[in-house]
């Protein structure tokens, strides 16, 4: 995908690009660990900023953003228990725990130090 | 609208879009990411920083790959004036891009088309910029 990216930016023109991935380093186990808990998309052969080196394009800026999620999951996981008995008359009881165990387990990725979330600033030079 | 690429995996990203849409789920997500948010866990705050990142202005196009209901594309446009193009596969969140993309103030043109991200439906040195977040989360 990154390099579909590449190839319909014009020469200079910039890719901003925002993903869940696996944080480098990881043990075997963790990282079976981790691929277990993130969305399917994590299992890159890469980190997003690798990714967009080998699409050919140049990277300017690389920023963690995994701060910002783990406050947004911890809000959200909240919110689904303050909203249960309402999202669960509405939505029903299959996607109401499907989707609270989707944030939980995303959640212990992020706290347990094996995903994260990076914006990724790269240019087609 | 047509489907160019991709049926099954439409079908198989487009559940995501039929869930979460009743007024308690609203309540959830604009307690956590804020009421401008329709998918996804950028925040407005993040997408004005993609906005910067992109070095965009009045006249520039963007494409927002994986775009889902049009976020981050469409506060990304209305920040900067830039003409806009968002894609994705499930024609359900798409029939909703349509409808937030004609409700934009201070955005260029804007365009959207069903698409492959791998198989882009655009010719090369299309865009001024591209943008994809969390796509196939």
């Amino acid at each position: 995908m990154l390099r579909e990216c590449a190839r319909v930016l014009e020469p200079g023109g910039r890719l901003a690009a925002v993903a869940i991935e696996l944080v480098p380093g990881l043990s075997e186990s963790e990282r079976s660990r981790a691929l277990e808990l993130g969305p399917g998309q994590v299992e890159a052969p890469g980190t997003l900023e690798e990714l967009a080196v080998e699409a050919g394009l140049t990277v300017r800026a690389t920023e963690s953003w995994v701060t910002e999620l783990h406050r947004t999951l911890e809000a959200t996981v909240r919110a689904l228990a303050s909203h249960e008995p309402a999202l669960r008359a509405d939505e029903g009881d299959e996607i109401f725990e499907e989707e609270r165990g989707r944030k939980v387990s995303l959640l212990e990725g992020v706290e347990a130090g094996l995903l994260r979330r990076t914006l990724v600033v790269a240019e087609r030079c | 609208m047509e489907e160019s690429s991709g049926k099954v995996t439409s079908e198989a990203c487009a559940y995501k879009y039929r869930r979460l849409i009743t007024p308690a789920a609203r309540d959830v997500r604009e307690g956590t990411l804020g009421s401008a948010v329709p998918n996804g866990y950028t925040s407005v705050a993040q997408a004005d920083r993609i906005a910067d990142a992109l070095h965009l202005s009045p006249g520039a196009h963007l494409l927002d790959l994986g775009s889902g209901r049009g976020w981050p594309g469409s506060r990304i446009a209305s920040r900067t004036g830039c003409d806009l193009t968002v894609t994705d596969l499930p024609l359900l969140a798409l029939r909703e891009a349509v409808g937030a993309l004609g409700r934009l103030d201070g955005a260029g043109r804007s365009a959207v088309v069903c698409g492959d991200g791998t198989r882009l439906p655009f010719r090369d040195a299309s865009f001024h910029a591209v943008t994809h977040a969390d796509v196939l989360c």
